[in-house]
Formats: structure tokens, sequence, C-alpha cells
């Protein structure tokens, strides 16, 4: 990695860049410091400073919320679902697109022109208006009001996506490499599974973050094809918590969005820290 | 090669349970019968409305023992059973999740939703017409007594499709607190309502009592009105005398003249008199709820319902939720003012009604246990409830509700109320004209520039449109 | 399987001594399609039928029925004399040049200074998961927080800091400037997508061109020049077109925090067609608003591939480079 030849020189060298990063990154830290606290704030204003600490917005975390007569789900399965529903968009995202990325990248064959094409100008659809086709297309294939229905759907949509990162990934990589383990005697999945995979992982850690991200927020499709109340996701969860009428006091809706936030920031820390480590070890230790 | 085997069994597997591991729909509502001597009738039944309307569902569910027992009397062998789901969130998206559902067969059984939806949804065949029920069938006494302008807000092209749940009325609520620093005796005080009603406070008097409060630092704002689009802008047109609906020809009318009153008026109270905050129209609920509790706002076009709410949510940043008490000492409520001396005063209401989803298997049932949740002592309580008015002269009278104070208070003003035009297209009629008062608010527009521009949307997007000067 | 080396220009211009092959192989269709197969059947099923669905909507007159009832050109025309489309068309040229600026650039300017001039990798991961923050929140919390930030009382942050420090009276920024605030909003959330492609595609540089680079006594600039933007030549084009395509398409933040208003100053072509169909129930003219938008985006995005040479890009994969 870059840090290598970089040590000869100072701190001073790099200042100008941390007042940077530091001055454009505030307001964020700002804006999420201040849901944080508010998350924690018994009475919450609009002003900067809120004030009174207390747990009692997390109360959702270990009772059940209730206004008025209307009991919400409990979290846990809501979350259990969101986790299902991202985890398996992430999963099947990454598989499809690193196959069909490796073929893009590597092979020719007729129709690839085409399908490369279609893809992007697919991606010049709006989401939005495939509403209604799409429900027809889910009643079709009796996936309605199913969490998989919501996962195929989802994972289609991000495909072209990922895979034309994906193929860029791959693009990258060395043909001696894949040249050298034709040699050695390996077939087009062994190449793929133990060759080429183990060079991409930056590719795939940052299509498995992007999938996961589109996943865990996926709000429409959850919100218009999943009508029982088990099949609730977060999303939705918080969407219903927040209502029309605004009933809810901020502290609990903050406390609910960090706890949505957690786990995404954490599935991207690791994701990250692991993949720099594999890749950069050598030069740290 | 048996690590590619491996591989692609994995991938297959991964494939093969995500395409055949997803369990289809769940079966039709209404399930054939387990035992053999009882079938029991599933009815999924759905309301939307704020937290504390969750009666609207619940009263289902009791009403669903009534009538077990009513069959069991009978010897009616059905039995029915209520699941039931109060929604609060995205009224708009709660109907086009039914009418997706609907068109694969499912769908709520039962629902609550606006009566300026029945035209829409009876036109698109998504619910029963209900008079045959009404008149003819033993359960039809249950709703006979409910009052008739109610029945009329539940029809469309005269024929009745949906069962009046509550109803409300929208309110100017005021400060006590404020009129007496501005002097006001604790007679002049009560007699506001009265004079309101008579038409001897109006409009304009209204807005110069707000601008003095305002210059004279007793209040931050003179008025607030909702921030979004809703049915208190319809109201004002009403009250400018203007007509949004014609009978005869059932189309919406464009009643330019009242239109351009109405945006004057708005104009008049943000940009000339600067009673209301420019940015009423961006400015959050929560915000608006509690600068209103805490006694910083003057008048306040609210609602009948918001009265329960005070006391439910704690918007207050000292007191938290209020109590009756202090909310009787410092705040009054009356109907919004007429517009010109000796005018009358307005009111709108938009009842809630119970509609039945044709795909039901059991309309009969359905429509039982409707009927039977009409009866006053189920619509008295979700009334006392959610700060809502009750559907008939006999639940009026129910003890529960009599004893409420504020809503006894409150049932006058159902002799000076309005509906809105049950047509399908109204809709996009109050979303443009929102934007209009918008625009005049913010100063973007004078109200000239604004009914043009709203004329102009208006001949673009509405097929079924009238216009009048 | 055919096999043949062919000679190439190479696209990286450093090092010197780099020498270049290029490779292809021809398949059958069959041979690719356990890669491809997968990929081909969600995209057919979920994507492809439903665009064709939407396409045959836009001539019908489905309304709050869900009846396709066929009406030909009618929702074309209509659109034609729609003076809102046209204001729409307006603004989301202004919002995608604008924002596309912010995406692309600013991500490339955030993974340059995190991936490359940032020491510790775990500072620049510090940074790098604050701007991810943004895209990490759920949309109604990110819109809430825009609201709450924006509140035109004296009780917003952003009134409240102005008030705290320049006595300023409160303003109300969304009423009077919202495009920008869309604008920002959004670009906070696409700057991270720059800035994860970008920075992964950084680390993929293999370590010995900055090595070589930096013994040759290249100044930081010339390494950003001569190595890391060739590098990320792709996927800045990549980026360029995808985010276009995205943007034109895209409608949920602005729904969120100002619903396109006032009146119809920040109402996009995207979020018009939202309206249209989910606002006021018709669903055909909506899906012909959005017909037009394809159309529009297609145009462009055969234009930009022309202009990037979408040849070399396709080709890329063949190309291979010794360090």
């Amino acid at each position: 990695m870059p840090q290598v030849k970089r040590n000869k020189r100072g701190i001073l060298h790099s200042a100008p860049i941390y007042i940077f990063l530091i001055l454009v990154s505030l307001p964020i830290v700002i804006a999420y410091l201040w849901l944080f606290a508010s998350s924690f704030s018994s009475k919450l204003t609009l002003g900067i400073f809120p004030k009174g600490l207390t747990l009692n917005n997390w109360r959702f975390l270990w009772s059940e919320i209730k206004l008025g007569l209307t009991a919400f789900e409990s979290i846990w399965p809501v979350t259990l679902n969101s986790i299902l529903l991202a985890g398996s968009i992430t999963i099947l995202e990454v598989i499809i697109s690193l196959l069909a990325g490796f073929a893009l990248s590597r092979m020719d064959f007729p129709g690839k022109d085409l399908i490369m094409k279609t893809t992007i100008i697919l991606h010049a659809f709006p989401g939005v208006a495939l509403l209604i086709a799409l429900f027809y297309v889910l009643n079709f294939i009796n996936l309605l009001d199913s969490i998989m229905g919501v996962v195929l759907v989802k994972v289609a949509l991000e495909l072209p996506m990922a895979t034309w990162m994906i193929k860029g990934f791959f693009d990258e990589i060395p043909w001696e490499l894949e040249w050298a383990a034709y040699i050695d005697g390996c077939n087009k999945f062994q190449l793929w599974y133990k060759v080429i995979l183990p060079q991409i992982k930056p590719g795939i850690s940052a299509v498995a973050i992007f999938a996961f991200l589109a996943g865990w927020s996926e709000f429409i499709y959850s919100y218009t094809f999943l009508f029982s109340s088990e099949h609730y996701t977060l999303a939705v969860f918080l969407k219903n918590l927040i209502g029309d009428f605004r009933f809810l006091d901020y502290g609990l809706l903050a406390a609910a969005g960090l706890f949505y936030l957690i786990p995404v920031i954490v599935f991207f820390l690791i994701s990250q820290k692991s993949l720099m480590k594999i890749n950069f070890g050598g030069i740290k230790g | 090669m048996k690590k590619t085997l491996k591989t692609l069994v994995v991938i297959l597997l991964a494939l093969g349970l995500v395409l055949s591991g997803c369990g289809g729909r769940p079966e039709e509502s209404a399930e054939p019968a387990t035992a053999p001597v009882t079938e029991t009738v599933v009815f999924e039944v759905e309301s939307y409305g704020s937290p504390a309307d969750a009666t609207r569902v619940t009263n289902l569910e009791e009403a669903a023992q009534e009538l077990n027992e009513i069959l069991q009397e009978k010897g009616d062998n059905r039995r029915v059973e209520v699941k039931a789901n109060h929604v609060s969130s995205g009224y708009d998206e709660y109907n086009q999740k039914f009418m997706l559902a609907h068109k694969t067969g499912a769908g709520a059984d039962i629902r609550t939703i606006s009566h300026s939806d029945i035209a829409m949804m009876a036109e698109g065949g998504y619910i029963l017409e209900l008079d045959d029920y009404i008149n003819d069938s033993e359960w039809g006494k249950y709703v006979k007594d409910i009052y008739p302008n109610l029945w009329d807000a539940a029809k469309w092209k005269s024929k009745i499709y949906g069962i009046p749940q509550d109803t409300e009325a929208r309110t100017v609520y005021f400060r006590k607190d404020i009129l007496r620093k501005l002097g006001w005796s604790e007679e002049d005080i009560s007699e506001l309502p009265e004079k309101i009603e008579k038409g001897q406070f109006t409009l304009d008097d209204m807005t110069s009592i707000a601008k003095e409060a305002v210059d004279k630092g007793f209040a931050k704002a003179g008025i607030y009105h909702r921030p979004n689009n809703g049915a208190f802008f319809p109201a004002m047109v009403y009250n400018f005398g203007g007509k949004l609906f014609n009978q005869e020809t059932n189309k919406l009318v464009f009643d330019r003249k009242a239109i351009k009153d109405t945006l004057d008026y708005f104009y008049k109270l943000a940009q000339v008199d600067k009673v209301l905050p420019t940015g009423m129209t961006s400015m959050e609920w929560r915000q608006i709820h509690q600068n209103w509790v805490e006694g910083h706002v003057l008048f306040w076009y609210g609602g009948t319902w918001h009265w329960a709410e005070y006391q439910e949510v704690e918007y207050h940043g000292e007191l938290g939720k209020l109590t009756e008490d202090y909310m009787f000492e410092n705040m009054g409520y009356a109907l919004i003012p007429a517009a010109s001396k000796g005018g009358k005063p307005v009111t709108l209401s938009q009842p809630y009604v119970y509609v039945i989803n044709s795909n039901t298997e059991h309309p009969d049932l359905a429509f039982a246990l409707v009927a039977i949740s009409s009866q006053p002592k189920y619509n008295a309580k979700h009334a006392v409830g959610s700060g809502h008015l009750v559907i008939s002269p006999l639940a009026a009278e129910e003890p529960l509700y009599k004893e409420n104070t504020f809503l006894s208070d409150v049932q006058y003003m159902l002799d000076y109320t309005k509906l809105q035009p049950n047509h399908h297209e109204f809709g996009k009629f109050t979303s443009a004209l929102f934007k209009a008062i918008q625009s005049v608010e913010i100063g973007e527009y004078d109200p000239e520039k604004a009914l043009n521009w709203l004329e102009e949307q208006v001949k673009n997007d509405i097929d079924e449109i009238e216009f009048i000067d | 399987m055919e096999q043949y080396v062919q000679e190439k220009s190479l696209p990286v211009a450093y090092p010197k001594e780099a020498a270049e092959t290029h490779v292809k192989r021809k398949s059958s269709f069959i041979a690719a399609l356990p890669f491809i197969g997968p990929f081909l059947i969600l995209i057919v099923l979920f994507y492809l039928v439903p665009v064709v669905l939407t396409i045959v909507m836009s001539f019908t007159g489905m309304d709050f029925t869900l009846e396709w009832k066929f009406v030909g050109l009618k929702n074309y025309i209509k659109l034609c004399q729609d003076k809102s489309a046209g204001i729409a068309a307006l603004n989301t040229l202004k919002y995608v040049a604008s924002t596309l600026l912010i995406n692309v650039g600013f991500g490339f300017l955030l993974a340059i200074t995190t991936t490359y001039f940032t020491k510790k990798q775990n500072t620049g991961l510090l940074f790098q998961t604050i701007w991810m923050l943004p895209r990490m929140t759920p949309a109604v919390i990110y819109a809430l927080l825009w609201l709450w930030f924006l509140d035109p009382t004296e009780y917003g942050m952003l009134n409240a800091f102005f008030g705290k420090l320049f006595n300023a009276p409160p303003r109300d920024w969304i009423l009077t400037s919202p495009m920008p605030v869309v604008i920002i909003a959004n670009g906070l959330i696409g700057a991270s997508l720059g800035m994860v492609v970008f920075s992964a595609a950084i680390k993929s540089i293999p370590e010995s061109y900055f090595h070589a680079a930096s013994v040759d006594g290249a100044t930081d600039w010339d390494i950003i020049r001569y190595v890391i933007i060739p590098f990320l030549k792709w996927p800045i084009m990549f980026m360029t077109i995808w985010q276009t395509l995205s943007l034109l398409t895209s409608y949920e933040y602005i729904l969120l925090i100002t619903d396109g208003g006032p009146l119809n100053k920040s109402e996009v072509w995207a979020l018009y067609s939202y309206h249209k169909a989910f606002g006021s129930y018709e669903f055909g003219y909506g899906a012909a608003i959005s017909v037009v938008l394809v159309i529009i985006a297609v145009i462009i995005a055969l234009v930009m591939l022309k202009v990037f040479g979408y040849d070399a890009m396709m080709n890329r994969g063949k190309t291979k480079v010794q360090g």
C-alpha cells in the first residue's frame, strides 16, 4: 500500500489533507453525534444540545412499544427478517455477479455485447415505475408476501451495477495468472474459484457492502409486496413507528434509527478491515 | 474436479433454495371449517388512523363476540374471528396496497377509509354496495339511527358504499391566556365561540387580533394551520362561498372567485399582516404542536381530535402531556369564523366509514359485524378515546360520551359542517390547491398569479371539472 | 478452445518498461451459461419483463381501477402539452449535473485523501466510515435529520448555529433554496459510492507502481496524474455513466425532504412520474413519463459510451500489465 514510500515525508506534509478531511466531515459528525445524544436524552429540543440522560428511548429493545391501543411488534423478529433479507441479497448478489462478471470479463461469447449494453440501459428505468409491473410478475410466480420475492427483485435490480463493478475488477487481473492456472490443468470453475477470486477481494468487499446496504435499507418493495406483519422488516417497522402522526418522541426515533444503523456500520468495518489485512498484511508487518 | 463439483452443487443448492423455498401467499381469509359443527370465518380487518384510533378495529373484535352469541342463538353454525391490523403511516399506501391485493383476489375483508375515497373504491369495483343489506337484512336495525348527513358522505352516485364509523369537526383553537394578556375579560373570552357562531366575529377580526398579539409580543405567531395538504383548505374555499362539486353533472367545480378569495386570505396572513409564518408549509407537525401547547401561538386551525392528542402525547417541553384542566384553562375552541360579518361560520368533517371488500366470501357476516359495532356503546367508546364525534343521536346520549365536556361542547358544530365531494379526482384538486396556497404564503406568487397557475394545473390534470366565476 | 495473443497499446503510462499482451478466447454461449445463467434469469424475470410491461402500460389509461385500458398515444400527447413536465425536465438537468459533480468529483477527492494520502489505514477508514454514514442511514431517518437540521424556526440546528454566531434571523432553508438542499443531501450520499469504488480500485494498484514512482522521485501530483488516474480511468468512466443514470431515476430523498416543492421547484422527472402514478393514481401516464426518461437516459448512455470508448472498456479484460 501507498504508505511504504511515504514515510520520508513528515506530518507537516499531510496536515492540509487532514484539515480538509476534518472540515468536510465535521457537519456529518455533528449531525450524527446529535442523533446519538438525542437517543439518550429525555428532553429533546430541536436546538443543538439535547438534555437529560435516559435509557428510556431504547426501551424497544426490552419491551414492546405501545401507542394508544396499538402495540408494535417486538423489534427482534423484525430485525431477524431484515438480516435474512439483507443477508440473502448479499450472498446471492455476490455469487451471481462474480459468476457473471467473470464471464463478461474473461470469456467471449455471442450476445455478450448485447447483455452488457442492455444492463446499462435497464438501469435507466426508474425502479418505482416498475412497482406495478413487478407486482404482476411476483403474483404470477406466487412470490407475493414472501421475503424471498423481495430478495429476488432487489437482487435483480442491483445486479447490473454489481456485475459491472465486478467486471471492472476482473479486468484488472493480469492475464498471466489465468494462463498459469490453465497450464496447471485447472478448469474454468477452479480458475474462477481458486485463482481469480482471491485477487479481487477489494471488489468483492465493495459489492458486498453495497448489496448489504441495499438490502438492509430496502424499503419500497418490502413495504409494497409484504402484507403480513410477520414479514415486516426494520425499514417498514421504522416507517410505521414514525407514522403520519408524529406521536412518538424524537428520542425514540433517534434510538431506533441508530439501532438500524449499527449493523451496517459493523458490517462495513469488518469487511473493510479484514480485506485490508489480507491484502496488505505483509507490508504492515 | 471434485472442488468444481462441490462449488457447483453449492451454487445450485443456493439457487434452488431461493427459487423453491418461498411459501406461497396465505390462503384466502375465509377458510373452510375445521370442526364439523361450527365453521370459523376469519375476517381480516384493517383501519387507518392515529394510534388512538385503533378502536376502529378493536371495536370489531369486540363486536365479533356479540355477533357470535347472536349466531349461536339463531342456530347459525358460522363463527366469526377477527384478525385486526391498525395502520398509522401512509394513507395513500394503505389504500394502494389494498388495491393491489384486491387484484389478486385477496385484501382485507373490512376496512376503514375516509369517506372521500368511496368514489374511487366504488368506481374501481373494490367495495360492495350496501343498500340491500341496510334496508333488507336483519342487521339493518343496528345502523338505522345513523345521522343522515353521514349517510350522504358514504354515497357514490346515490348508492351507499360505506357504514359511517365516526366523524369530527375542524375547529379554531384559541389561547385564552394570550387573550387575557390582550386585556380580554373572562366574559369576552367565553362569549367568543358564540360570537363566531352568530357571524359577529369574522376572519378579519381574527386576523387583526392575531396581529395585535404579535405586535405586542404576546405571541410569536398569530395563526397556525396544518403544514401539509388536507381537508382544512377546501373548508376555507367553502367559507368563501365556494362550490366544489356539481351534483347534477357529477363533476368537480373550479370556483374562481372563491378560490381567489381563499388565496387572498392566506396571502394576507403570511405576507401582509405577517401573523402566519411564511414557512408554515415546511414546518414539522411536532414543532407546530409544541409551539401551540406551549402558548406561543394565538390561533390554531386544528381539529377536534387534537384535544385528545394533547392529553396523550408529550408535546409540552415542561408539562409533557397536558391535563384537561390545563387545557380548559388556557385553550378555547370555536367554529371557523365566517368570511364576512353576519355570514355563516363553517367547519368540515371527513367521516370515516367501514367498507366491505367485494372479494369477501361472507359479505352478510361482514356487514353484520360492522352493523353490530355501530351500536352506541362501541361508537361512544371510540369517540371518547380518540376525540371524534359519534355517528348517531343515540350514541350521543351514551353516558360515557355525555360526560365528556369537550365532545358535548363541540357536537353543535355538526350543524355547520360541510363535506368534501366524493369524486375520484378530488385528491388531485386539493393537492394543487395546497401548492397554490403555499406559493402565496412564501411570496413566490401573488394571488392573481397563483390562481392562474392553479387553473392551468387543474385543466391539465383533471378531466371532470367545470369552471365558474 | 482457441487462444491467441495480440499486441495492444497500454492505457497506463507508467512504468515505462511495461509490456502487454492481449489474449482473447472464443467461447460458445453454452460454455458461458453456467456463469451468466443465474444473472440472465433474474434480469429477465425481474427487470426486463417488468420494463416491457411498463412500456405497454404507458399506452394504457391505467388508473385507480388498475385496468389495462388501451388509449394509444394519449399519454404521450398529454405529456407534450404538460407544462409541469417542462419544469421537471429543467430541474432534472440542474439536479443531475450538480449532483454528479459532487458524486464523482468529491467522491474521487475523498478516495484519494483517505486511501492514498492518509498514512494510517485506520484513520482513512475512520473518515470513510463517517462518509458512509449518510448512505447507511435509512432514508426516512436521513431525511428527518435534514428536516431537523434545516427547521425554519430558531430551534433548527442551522438556524440556531447562525443565530448564535452571527445573530442572524431564522431562515426557511427548504422553502427558499430547495434545489441546493436536495443536491447537497443527495451528493452526501452519492459521494460515498464513488469513494468506496475508487478506493478499492486504488488499493488494487500493484504496490510496485508506487514504489517505482517514488524511487524515480515522482511527486504526489505525478503519482496521481500518471499512476492513479490512468488506473482509475475505467472506474471513473463507469461511475460517471452510472451515476448519471442513477440520478436521472432517483427521487426518494427529494420526495422525503421537499416532496418536489415548493410549487414545482424541486420536482424532478422521476419524482414527477412517481407523483402521477402514486399520488394521483395515473399509472398509465406515470409509466409514459418513465418511458420518456428511459429514452433520454438511453441516448445519454449511448453517447457517453461512445465518448468514453465502449470498445476500449469492453476489451480491458484482455489487457495485461507487467510490473
